[in-house]
């Protein structure tokens, strides 16, 4: 049995443990472009498939599997690569209506996979926000005099962890302090 | 509870329920809306996988997705039905024994009829799907990518979902009020009861392991290793 804990040590070991599971949900989403490699496999072993794609679409599928296979995995994923074969892929799908079928679900499913993953990263770091910023406030009860809770700060500085309007929108839901902002593309964008 | 002005000078406990009320309702759209990103992942791949799955097999799989990612009911609350309803009936089974009376003539085990049938389908599809699995190792490959996209969001889901009852527990014991007073933080009991129950909703042997290894800062007992079974219908 361990020591009794004060609830501001509960909280602190709570949010450890929220990090740790924001952080392998993160690498199982990494992890997760070997399904859409595996996918590719399976594909390709279709011969009655693979007569139907063209040369061109048959060598930018290949490539496209040798990229996601270079960056599966957590320690290998990288971003910059992912976007840059999404954008590829884009090309190619355009170019060849016959692959389009293939080709599309898997720019959805890389471009899912990166949100879904930028979305987790930031949940974590604005937890972690929170539980920081609520310490001296919690430790203010404690002497039982009035403290000063800056929620437009604290918004504020939630806001600067998002990557994404819609993030945005959720927080403005529940801090009305957020001014409005100018609507600008998101850097996903999905078909 | 003030309004949402910029600057609020209130006893400290005002300031930090308003605080923690919005931030953890912030916190729970941030997550509902990650969960469906990691559908919108396997949705993604079972248009791949449509490609080139045999049609019975993909029209089997793409059942049972449908079948436990319920969209009509929250797959927790589907799952805690379909739990609640087990543990009633096992209660309810004990306690009729313990009478001395014939369970099954007496009507003790009476099971929702709705909740029944969808145990009953999710667990023979699942069947299904195992025992084309085992026919057919081509099928198995080929619904490998799907599957395991299904448990990747799976598991997403019970661990966020974890984390967010965790912290909607947590929280409040910060403002347990004692007949009336100025609300104070709970007894410490009551906070190590808390950390106690936690630990029983993980599922996963990852997740147990880091909840008794973080919060509760002890090794995972043997006998919670042996009950662990993964935390998932979705094993194959």
């Amino acid at each position: 049995m361990t020591q009794p804990l004060s609830h501001q040590e509960l909280l602190e070991r709570f949010q450890s443990f929220s990090h740790a599971s924001l952080q392998w949900c993160i690498a199982e989403s990494e992890a997760s472009t070997s399904a859409v490699s595996s996918a590719i496999d399976q594909l390709m072993a279709k011969a009655e498939r693979v007569s139907k794609i063209s040369a061109a679409g048959l060598v930018a599928l290949k490539a496209a599997k040798r990229t996601l296979d270079q960056h599966k995995g957590p320690a290998k994923y990288n971003p910059v690569a992912i976007n840059s074969l999404i954008k590829s892929l884009q090309g190619l799908s355009r170019e060849h209506e016959e692959v389009r079928g293939i080709i599309n679900p898997i720019i959805e499913n890389l471009q899912y996979q990166d949100r879904l993953r930028q979305r987790l990263e930031n949940i974590s770091k604005m937890t972690h926000y929170w539980t920081t910023f609520r310490k001296p406030v919690a430790a203010g009860g404690g002497a039982g005099g009035p403290v000063e809770c800056d929620f437009l700060g604290f918004a504020q500085g939630l806001a600067k962890l998002t990557t994404s309007v819609e993030e945005r929108d959720i927080l403005r839901r529940h801090f009305k302090e957020l001014p409005t902002e100018t609507r600008v593309e998101d850097s996903v964008t999905l078909f | 509870m003030g309004d949402s002005t910029a600057r609020i000078l209130e006893p400290a406990v005002n300031n930090l329920e308003q605080l923690d009320h919005r931030y953890l309702a912030v916190l729970k759209e941030l997550v509902t809306d990650a969960i469906q990103g990691a559908s919108q992942c396997t949705e993604s791949i079972f248009k791949l996988s449509s490609a080139y799955v045999q049609r019975d097999a993909f029209d089997t799989l793409k059942k049972f997705y449908d079948l436990y990612f319920s969209k009509s009911v929250g797959l927790e609350q589907k799952k805690q039905e379909i739990n609640d309803n087990v543990d009633t009936l096992f209660e309810a089974a004990v306690a009729g024994l313990a009478e001395g009376l014939d369970i099954e003539k007496e009507g003790v085990l009476t099971e929702d009829e709705a909740t029944k049938q969808e145990r009953l389908a999710t667990a023979a599809l699942q069947k299904e799907l195992e025992g084309l699995i085992v026919l057919d190792q081509g099928i198995r490959g080929e619904i490998l990518p799907a599957l395991s996209s299904m448990q990747f969001e799976d598991a997403t889901r019970q661990r966020m979902d974890h984390v967010v009852k965790g912290w909607e527990q947590l929280i409040p014991l910060a403002f347990t009020s004692q007949g009336g007073e100025v609300p104070q933080e709970a007894p410490r009991e009551i906070l190590d009861a808390a950390m106690r129950t936690l630990a029983k909703v993980t599922s996963s042997i990852k997740e147990t392991e880091d909840f008794y290894n973080l919060v509760l800062q002890e090794p995972v007992p043997d006998e919670v290793k042996q009950g662990n079974d993964g935390g998932s219908v979705l094993l194959f």
